[in-house]
């Protein structure tokens, strides 16, 4: 039967956010294909409640759990950009081969890439389902957000309490309605073509949610 | 995440008409800088030839990726004279410290120098009242003011900087849709801004009587310095007993440990708009 779960995680490195903050389902859906090592299959059987009305799972977004001693704080991380893009450089100089290889960002060299970081005790997922099947999947995975080859976000798992707030609601949703209200104002997100034919916003919570722990 | 591309697409047509006749039909899989697609772009299926630099290999951009590298001598003016005395159209991309927003109407208004106003006043965009003389964010913060964001939801752009590097300008090109989480865009990448949450906290410190201290940078020190995790708790009681009513500044306040990095600077084009009462 599901049940409704907030799953805390203990938060070491800080989290890089892509543009999408990461969601319980979708880090569940890569554990899954880590199992599978199939990354290219559909995965439509993760161990959360689907919601048929809303047409999505019902897994939050991820969220920071800060205490009264230690709050969300925002870290500037600078990594060289990837090098396994040099050949791709190297094969535009056709007429200025590479000889040395710098880290100042010259035209062909790595630079510098800026990151805002994001540290706090805790990171949060909420979610209906099978907790312990959830738990089983996500000790296969240890970082999340960006740059996570390379140590960002690296998290272990601390312990899985019942919820009893629909925590996740958080998450994006067609209708504004269908929001938490009371934790945070749904912003307004990339627009899907309506039934009338016109645009439709799709409202989501903001991308940086944070709560208090006792 | 086309929105901000089919925006900027949209309020730039009259610039790309006469280089649509370099277009061709391109080989590659997407666009070399915004890596969509050739079927997403707005202009299906036509590329332009861009080259970084001599030695460097042609690639294959999409005509919104394009645009920054144009010269804008209709739209803009002429920025100088080259060699041979042959007028050079300046380019958005190339107005590096200057910004601009497109609205959700599709129309693009730059915020630039004195200097570079009065060398392309004689532009379209000139004659039609949309170079203003001002910050990028008091430019974003007027156009809200008179209403030319009431749309927000349908998208706008807001382009902070747009410095001199088209290829990570356009790269990471996105909209807006409302003020809780606008990107500012540079050629440094995009980064969100919570400018709902600094438009409350502004009213609230200007109605406690403090705006004259909330544009200095020692105001705001306690609030950043915990945001990049040197917190003071003498330094954060002393801030809540010069506040009347400090909790409801600190409710207030942007989740985003990276906006709160931003107060000071954001808090000085702010406080003057709305002792005007333009806000």
């Amino acid at each position: 039967m599901a049940t409704a779960f907030q799953l805390r995680l203990r938060l070491h490195t800080p989290v890089i956010l892509p543009v999408v903050t990461p969601r319980l389902d979708t880090l569940l859906a890569e554990a899954v294909r880590h199992q599978r090592l199939d990354w290219a299959a559909p995965v439509d059987d993760l161990p959360l409640t689907w919601d048929d009305q809303r047409g999505g799972y019902r897994g939050s977004q991820a969220v920071f759990g800060i205490t009264a001693q230690h709050g969300l704080v925002g870290q500037v991380v600078k990594l060289p950009s990837s090098v396994t893009r040099l050949p791709a450089h190297a094969a535009t100089r056709r007429n200025k081969p590479i000889k040395n290889i710098k880290i100042d960002g010259s035209g062909t060299a790595p630079k510098l890439t800026t990151h805002h970081g994001y540290l706090s005790p805790y990171l949060m997922f909420y979610g209906e389902g099978d907790p312990e099947q959830c738990l089983k999947l996500l000790s296969l995975i240890h970082h999340v957000g960006k740059e996570h080859a390379r140590g960002q976000g690296h998290f272990t798992i601390e312990a899985v309490e019942p919820d009893t707030d629909e925590g996740w609601r958080m998450r994006p949703w067609r209708s504004a309605e269908d929001h938490a209200s009371d934790r945070y104002s749904a912003v307004p997100d990339t627009l899907r073509m309506g039934l009338t034919g016109a645009d439709e916003p799709v409202y989501r919570p903001p991308r940086v949610l944070k709560e208090v722990l006792a | 995440m086309s929105r901000g591309y089919a925006l900027l697409h949209q309020a730039t047509t009259g610039l790309r008409d006469p280089a649509m006749m370099d277009t061709f039909t391109p080989t590659t899989v997407s666009c070399a800088c915004c890596r969509r697609a050739w079927d997403e772009v707005e202009d299906p299926g036509l590329a332009m030839e861009y080259q970084y630099g001599a030695g460097y290999a042609f690639e294959s951009v999409c005509t919104t990726c394009y645009t920054p590298r144009i010269p804008a001598t209709a739209m803009l003016g002429v920025e100088k004279l080259a060699r041979g005395g042959n007028p050079d159209g300046g380019k958005l991309g190339m107005l590096a410290g200057s910004g601009g927003v497109i609205t959700p109407a599709g129309e693009l208004d730059l915020a630039l120098p004195q200097g570079w106003i009065d060398k392309f006043q004689d532009g379209e965009l000139g004659r039609l009242g949309r170079l203003h003389r001002c910050g990028a964010m008091a430019l974003l913060l007027k156009l809200h003011s008179a209403g030319a964001l009431a749309d927000s939801h349908k998208g706008f752009v807001f382009i902070e900087n747009w410095g001199r590097k088209a290829d990570t300008l356009m790269g990471q090109w996105r909209a807006s849709f409302s003020l809780s989480e606008v990107w500012c865009l540079s050629d440094q990448g995009a980064e969100p801004l919570d400018l709902a949450a600094m438009i409350d906290v502004a009213r609230l410190v200007h109605a406690q009587g403090l705006a004259k201290k909330a544009v200095t940078p020692a105001f705001w020190r306690p609030i950043v310095q915990a945001a990049q995790g040197r917190r003071h708790d003498a330094s954060l009681q002393k801030w809540t007993e010069a506040l009347d009513d400090p909790m409801t500044v600190l409710a207030a306040l942007p989740v985003d440990p990276h906006s709160r990095m931003r107060l000071t600077p954001v808090m000085r084009e702010l406080i003057p708009l709305i002792e005007e009462g333009a806000l």
